[in-house]
């Protein structure tokens, strides 16, 4: 019977074992990699919503005239990140104005997040 | 008979090196695993320190957001207190007319001391932590008026006219989470408007 031969293992049976052991190691690296990637880009999305967030609060905190288009640089816990926002009167509908802010991160790749709002255009309330 | 299949046993040179190569595959074998069994933990303290963060700022924000509800229009204050490292935050909840303080309309967001440093959050007078650890300066409210320009005042903390011009809050939270020796940082901020003084406006 095979598993109970003395003449030990040939050279094919040692190679075949020592490479699966080195494609087992070498699948759980690229598993390790892969994941590490995943929580830097995680990490970066967190970021690019936390500051394209407190960028469109900011819109809704202004008053209805002094909102206005614009753009800038901002970094948040190592991460870069490019924010647009744009203003546009009566959208989506008369009385209303939509704010749209898009965020952009390069790091681990470059990724665009947009977050819309819609406010009243001016007073509510009577 | 083939040199791969003979029976008369190993000179000392083969055992040698085959006990070599053995020695140096278990080593690899080993080391790898240590090293993934570092990252993964490396990666639950990364996720647990951003996670615990990242829900915090949440719920900090939908306290601010909803802050001054008066559905009976009678005067209740959004803002009972706003320093760098507390905030008190009121809201007629149950449409009686007025803030209970003991209740879940007043909420009061501030850093504490115990459990070596949290963020906390009072609903009336029962306080949970919210995200730890948190350093005594990795908590920071600032307060912003409508025109943009941001609001201080001695000591970090605002009088009632400044309050009274509050129209945006942002948290800058820094959370730290711990694993044996293993210790990862995580920054993020967050921002929320006090929407019931937008509609007065």
């Amino acid at each position: 019977m095979r598993w109970r031969s003395e003449d030990g293992f040939t050279l094919i049976e040692v190679l075949a074992a020592a490479g699966l052991l080195v494609s087992a190691g070498i699948v759980a690296t690229l598993g390790a990699v892969a994941m590490l990637r995943l929580e830097r880009a995680a990490h970066a999305e967190a970021v690019g919503l936390a500051v394209a967030t407190e960028k469109l609060e900011e819109l809704i905190a202004a008053t209805p005239p002094a909102r206005a288009g614009g753009n800038d640089g901002t970094e948040l816990d190592g991460v870069p990140v490019t924010r647009i926002w744009r203003v546009i009167a009566a959208a989506p509908a008369p009385g209303l104005t939509r704010l749209e802010v898009t965020a952009r991160w390069d790091r681990p790749r470059t990724t665009l997040l947009t977050l819309v709002a819609a406010v009243p255009s001016g007073a509510v309330l009577p | 008979m083939s040199r791969l299949r003979r029976t008369d046993g190993f000179a000392a040179v083969e055992l040698l090196v085959a006990s070599m190569v053995g020695a140096l595959v278990l080593v690899a074998g080993i080391e790898l695993l240590r090293v993934h069994a570092r990252v993964a933990r490396g990666l639950q303290v990364r996720l647990g320190s951003l996670g615990g963060a990242a829900w915090a700022l949440s719920v900090a924000s939908r306290d601010v957001a909803t802050a001054g509800g008066d559905p009976r229009r009678s005067g209740v204050e959004a803002l009972g207190r706003a320093e760098v490292g507390r905030m008190v935050l009121g809201a007629d909840r149950d449409g009686d007319g007025g803030v209970d303080p003991a209740t879940a309309e007043r909420v009061t967001l501030a850093w504490s001391s115990s459990g070596g440093g949290r963020l906390v959050r009072w609903l009336g007078t029962q306080s949970t932590g919210i995200a730890a650890t948190v350093r005594s300066s990795g908590l920071r409210f600032r307060f912003f008026a409508a025109d943009g320009s941001e609001l201080t005042g001695p000591g970090g903390v605002l009088d009632d006219a400044k309050r009274a011009r509050v129209r945006l809050v942002t948290s800058d939270l820094e959370v730290t989470e711990r694993s044996g020796t293993m210790a990862e940082t995580t920054t993020l901020r967050g921002a929320a408007a006090l929407r019931t003084r937008i509609e007065e406006r």
